[in-house]
């Protein structure tokens, strides 16, 4: 559009205030991961960071963070750059200037620390987007993982189990949508802790469906921005969830 | 009162469909009219702007119905009643009167039909204001150093955390959350109502500051119509454009409508 076909109001000046919705990838980065599959993620991060950027209504209003949880220990990223153990600064970083890290896969599943600093993530940016003046879409956090959360000497957990009721609340209170995707060889126990962190939005998948979970999540931002009700949240999470059948493995 | 408010307005309005729907094959759920009644020198001129709830079905026609209800019945109750005292009960029995028009009318279907609804009602004596939901209204009224002064109505209180939920004139809260206020201020001399779908634009967030009428954006609204000259018509044209242009799409995915008043 030629900016001249609206002359007289092109010198208007408007703050980039739009409303903000606070995205968190949640990702296994731990060494069952490693060879194709980060590199499919990678790949799929980087397509849907393009797509993003093209689409219009989500580019200044959806804000990326990534939370991996593989090495040793559970990093949040702002874009590219790794944050230290305690960030102090936000990891959410605005769509259209978001660039996704590279990810390397090793070590263990620290699923339930990945998930608890998800949570305060977004309830810190909560407090900074209203602080800013800001106003905020309910957020998101998509958890994918394909293992059963460990402990940091890669043993098998029930420490997940502490999150469950914390997580029910926060749902219920409409705190944040989480979504979490189990995908590879996931097992039926990997896919029960999936089922009781995220009743509603749970699903188990067939290899490493990194482009299609990311394509979910932007028709999740678009229908919260739209004002949709839950069924129309459910009737996306259902059609991709059909897409690729459950692992029947 | 220095003088009395002229009851004459021009008044423009444009409604664009927002990119989400342009790109779902939507039509436009926003709407806005107005409506002018009574002799010259006791006009009364209602200005309305609806936003019909983007999951709605019928969202569409809800919008224009309220559209329709409010410019019709706030017209008729308010004629003669420039001298009223109590004109936030007279808005608040507008809103009765048309709510119950409008569930009348939709029936069982009235949540589909759902719609915000912001009124302004313009007399000789006094500018009444009624909101349903998150639609607002700037008045522009004096100046400080020869800058012109606009002014934010109070906006109803949020219902949630989330910018974007809101209160509907189908909802059973509708009248208790309903904002209603009257100005009585002959130097109010324009103003524009808006849907949601302006708020980042029309308003400015800054920090720590409460929510204020970003002047560029008022400023750009008001000064086309204020033109004695202007061709409306084409003036629309432009408005249309720079209202779906990326510019402000990038901020607000949604339908926009701007009704747009300046005093004659």
């Amino acid at each position: 559009m030629d900016p001249m076909d609206f002359a007289d109001y092109a010198d208007i000046e408007i703050e980039n205030n739009a409303q903000r919705l606070p995205l968190v990838l949640c990702l296994d980065t731990s060494s069952s991961m490693a060879g194709e599959p980060v590199a499919l993620l990678n790949q799929a991060l980087r397509d849907w960071t393009a797509q993003l950027k093209d689409d219009v209504s989500l580019s200044h209003s959806v804000e990326v963070a990534v939370v991996t949880f593989g090495g040793q220990r559970v990093t949040a990223w702002q874009g590219p750059r790794a944050l230290s153990a305690l960030p102090n600064v936000s990891p959410f970083v605005p769509a259209h200037h978001f660039e996704p890290p590279r990810l390397q896969a090793a070590g263990v599943t620290l699923m339930t620390e990945a998930l608890e600093l998800a949570m305060q993530l977004v309830a810190a940016r909560k407090t900074e987007l209203r602080s800013l003046g800001l106003q905020y879409y309910r957020p998101q956090i998509c958890v994918v993982t394909d293992g059963q959360p460990t402990d940091a000497n890669g043993h098998a957990t029930e420490a997940w189990r502490r999150t469950v009721p914390v997580l029910a609340a926060e749902q219920d209170a409409r705190k944040f949508r989480l979504f979490a995707i189990g995908i590879g060889g996931i097992s039926p126990r990997g896919e029960q802790v999936l089922e009781a962190l995220a009743p509603k939005f749970h699903a188990r998948l067939q290899g490493f469906p990194f482009r299609e979970l990311l394509q979910m999540m932007s028709a999740s931002a678009s229908a919260e921005q739209r004002g949709a009700g839950d069924e129309i949240f459910e009737r996306i999470f259902a059609q991709f969830k059909t897409q690729r059948p459950a692992y029947e493995g | 009162m220095d003088r009395a408010l002229t009851g004459e307005w021009r008044v423009r309005g444009v409604s664009v469909r927002g990119y989400r729907h342009v790109r779902d094959g939507k039509p436009c759920q926003d709407a806005h009219g107005h409506s002018v009644t009574g002799p010259p020198d006791d006009r009364v001129t209602v200005l309305a702007v609806a936003d019909g709830a983007g999951s709605r079905r019928l969202s569409d026609k809800g919008s224009a119905l309220a559209v329709r209800l409010a410019t019709g019945r706030f017209g008729r109750l308010c004629a003669g009643r420039s001298e009223e005292r109590d004109v936030r009960g007279l808005l608040f029995e507008g809103l009765e009167d048309v709510r119950r028009s409008f569930l009348t009318e939709t029936g069982a279907a009235a949540a589909d039909h759902a719609t915000t609804l912001t009124v302004v009602v313009l007399t000789r004596a006094w500018l009444g204001y009624l909101t349903v939901g998150d639609g607002f209204a700037v008045l522009r009224a004096g100046d400080e150093g020869g800058e012109r002064q606009f002014h934010l109505l109070p906006q109803a209180d949020a219902v949630s955390e989330y910018g974007n939920e809101t209160v509907f004139l189908s909802s059973n809260d509708a009248t208790a959350k309903a904002r209603a206020e009257c100005v009585r201020d002959p130097g109010v001399d324009g103003m524009f109502l808006s849907t949601d779908g302006l708020a980042q634009a029309a308003l400015t967030r800054a920090s720590g500051a409460s929510q204020r009428p970003n002047s560029s954006f008022a400023t750009g609204m008001l000064r086309s119509l204020d033109a004695a000259r202007a061709d409306l018509d084409e003036d629309d044209r432009k408005l249309t454009t720079y209202l779906s242009s990326d510019q402000l799409t990038r901020l607000n995915g949604d339908d926009k409508t701007v009704l747009r008043a300046v005093r004659l």
